[in-house]
């Protein structure tokens, strides 16, 4: 998705496929060379995108060789506390959600975590980090379809961590919005900064997922 | 310079005995690792002289050079937990040749994408720990001329385009020749286009890694005579390879750290019970050549002084920055006892006559200096030298400026009576070369590069550039000589009347004359 920003907060995506997010209102800022959005925590204060098809990734696109999804992208948390949606397409009720990468402030050790539904229950996997308020962390959760959900995080390593017990075949296909910096009806806000979102209708390999932390962290000061 | 790494070029694969390098060179030592993430085991080099490189590796032959992907975080918590016990060692080697099918995991392929994000992962690990933050981790040697993977050397250069400038933090080399003569070492030979013996190392830093890691140190970490056993023979194989990367550093070329010899021990290439290899080896190692100091490059052999025409670098001998001085030199003048005060000592640019810079001295409007610009240098006591240097003065109202070269030969200061003053000038306003001849009396002489004003006219200005220190064959003579002596001709002094001309204390009282001890 990549990102640049207008002045009413919206961002176009880098893909050249016309998937703006539109911003919800309330506060937001953007700051430096590197195109980021600072949201506030503030009611609207988010980015979200209309359900559409080209949003619904299952894990079983025929088109795909390497089927699965992976989303990420960069985070900077203002605070530590707090359940937060970071970047997907989520409800956080299995049955209206499909896929997303949460910052769990308010669970111990502050997980980053992956969250899947297949329309009936949810699978997580958690990866600690050790976040900061002062510092950028490196976010990305795969899906690999009957095979393993995986979540990395980095500020100084690239940490990861597997699930792989009970993985569904496919992701629910879900009509909510797809959003970031809040679930799909406006809660979970992030309150942080948000740069350099991705979202990929396949499994990138580890190999890659690595390739994009170290070719992006010198943006972020790691 | 990083003061933990040895300054010496020579190097040995394996743990050898200590008397092998006797402390003078880097051991590589290549670590078989596993991917146990409850895997404590380490290594502890304490007890080693040599600077240690250590070259962890998942493990050997078809266990791989590094794992497969999926192993790869189990990897990394063993090589995090392996580089915590570790002591003794600041340097590591990523991983080893994986173009080469021998280092593939179950015979996976390693693409160049996986080799480089291998190593930026490693990197993160190592330098994560603490007391490992500035650490050296090498980007692993590409096997040669080995087309299993592809073209070798297009297979480096993938390596290297994926690797961010900022997260390299040195580079290990593989060069071989195809065979035992010496002379392959400086073979240009090429075949299949790629140099074919030992100077493959050239076409791996020309052609293989881009110009933005040319900054970065340089290890040849494996070198032998090729695909077979060492020829058991001190043919001075290891003296060409030796001499080969000094004649590289000193032309200025990315530097070179080290050559390793492969191996010590375990395999075909085994040196432990080669006398003739050990033998080449320790010729090798009398030469001690070191990969420091030639960047800039060292002054000519002949030259004795540092920085013999003061383009090394300044300083500031004194707070208020009255006097600059080129690294490796410092002023002695009167001051405090009229008619003398403290002169001012600048680099310039305006008049030189070797690289980019001079120094100016002079003294401050209508006043009077008497100084040097000195430098101390040990030598060969009783051996005569020769002192010589450009000098260009300039004085208007003529203060009658006099510059002069000279030499204590005893060390200490240059206002001591023993001080030797060669012949002095008075030529205005252009450049040219005065010179002294002295022998030492110790082990330590202090050069000078003098000048005074008689008159406290206005300006009163000395240009330096270009000193030499060499040292003088002086066999004896009958006369002094009135011009300044050719080699091998000096002055007939007694050592009393050399004592009683030194205790003059006069400058100018020898002007140029040789003095030899009888």
């Amino acid at each position: 998705m990549g990102a640049s920003l207008d002045s009413n907060g919206d961002v176009y995506d880098l893909s050249e496929q016309d998937r703006t997010l539109n911003y919800n209102g309330g506060s937001y800022a953007y700051t430096g060379l590197v195109p980021l959005l600072s949201l506030g925590g503030g009611a609207g204060a988010y980015l979200n995108r209309l359900d559409e098809a080209g949003l619904d990734i299952l894990g079983t696109e025929a088109w795909i060789a390497d089927k699965g999804l992976t989303i990420g992208g960069w985070f900077n948390f203002d605070r530590l506390t707090a359940q937060e949606f970071l970047i997907g397409k989520a409800s956080t009720v299995a049955a209206t959600s499909s896929y997303w990468l949460s910052f769990r402030g308010d669970v111990a050790n502050d997980p980053v975590r992956f969250n899947i539904s297949d329309g009936a229950a949810l699978d997580t996997v958690d990866v600690q980090i050790t976040p900061s308020t002062s510092s950028w962390t490196f976010v990305v959760g795969r899906y690999d379809p009957s095979t393993e959900i995986k979540v990395f995080a980095a500020q100084g390593t690239l940490e990861s961590n597997t699930n792989a017990v009970g993985i569904p075949a496919a992701l629910n296909n879900s009509g909510v919005d797809f959003t970031v910096g809040a679930d799909s009806t406006g809660a979970n806000r992030l309150q942080g900064d948000v740069s350099a979102c991705f979202l990929c209708a396949c499994r990138l390999s580890d190999t890659l997922i690595s390739s994009i932390w170290h070719h992006t962290r010198a943006l972020y000061g790691h | 310079m990083d003061t933990r790494h040895t300054p010496y070029l020579y190097g040995m694969t394996d743990l050898c005995p200590d008397n092998v390098l006797d402390g003078k060179g880097v051991i590589v030592h290549p670590v078989r690792l596993g991917h146990n993430p409850d895997d404590f085991s380490s290594v502890d080099y304490s007890d080693r002289r040599e600077t240690m490189i250590c070259r962890p590796q998942h493990g050997w032959g078809n266990e791989g050079t590094l794992p497969i992907e999926p192993y790869m975080p189990y990897y990394l918590q063993r090589m995090r937990n392996f580089v915590s016990g570790s002591k003794g060692v600041n340097i590591w080697i990523a991983w080893n040749e994986p173009n080469h099918s021998q280092e593939r995991p179950n015979g996976q392929i390693i693409s160049p994408s996986y080799a480089a994000t291998s190593y930026l992962d490693i990197r993160d690990v190592i330098r994560s720990l603490p007391g490992h933050d500035d650490d050296l981790v090498l980007v692993g040697a590409i096997a040669p001329w080995n087309i299993e993977t592809g073209d070798w050397l297009e297979y480096m250069q993938a390596v290297y385009a994926q690797l961010p400038t900022a997260y390299v933090d040195g580079i290990a080399l593989h060069a071989y020749t195809h065979g035992a003569h010496p002379d392959l070492i400086f073979s240009m030979e090429v075949q299949h286009g790629w140099l074919w013996h030992f100077r493959t190392y050239q076409q791996q830093i020309n052609v293989g890694i881009p110009d933005r890691f040319k900054d970065r140190p340089i290890y040849i970490t494996e070198t032998n005579q090729g695909d077979g056993p060492w020829l058991d023979y001190n043919n001075g194989w290891a003296q060409n390879a030796y001499l080969e990367i000094d004649d590289w550093n000193r032309a200025g070329e990315p530097t070179i750290r080290s050559l390793v010899l492969y191996r010590w021990a375990f395999d075909q290439w085994k040196i432990q019970d080669k006398d003739g290899v050990k033998a080449d080896l320790h010729t090798a190692m009398e030469h001690e050549y070191t990969w420091t100091g030639w960047t800039p490059p060292d002054p000519p052999e002949d030259n004795m002084l540092e920085n013999h025409s003061f383009e090394g670098g300044w300083y500031n001998q004194t707070p208020d920055g009255i006097l600059v001085l080129p690294e490796g030199w410092f002023a002695e003048y009167q001051e405090g006892d009229d008619p003398y005060k403290r002169p001012e000592i600048k680099p310039n640019q305006e008049f030189v006559t070797d690289g980019t810079h001079s120094i100016r001295s002079f003294p401050p409007e209508h006043s009077r200096a008497f100084s040097g610009i000195c430098q101390d240098v040990d030598v060969e006591p009783g051996q005569w030298y020769r002192l010589s240097a450009d000098v260009r003065i300039e004085s208007k109202p003529s203060g009658e400026l006099t510059a002069f070269v000279g030499i204590q030969p005893w060390g200490g200061s240059i206002f001591e009576r023993q001080m030797i003053w060669g012949k002095e000038t008075r030529l205005l306003d252009e450049f040219q070369q005065i010179e002294a001849y002295v022998q030492a009396f110790g082990g330590r002489i202090r050069v000078a590069l003098g000048s005074t004003n008689k008159w406290a006219s206005k300006n009163n200005t000395t240009w330096w550039d270009n000193a030499k220190l060499e040292p003088w064959e002086c066999d004896g003579g009958t006369e002094p000589p009135v011009d300044p002596p050719e080699p091998g001709e000096c002055s007939a002094l007694t050592y009393a009347e050399t004592v009683a001309a030194v205790e003059q204390g006069v400058k100018g009282a020898l002007e140029g004359l040789c003095i030899r001890l009888e």
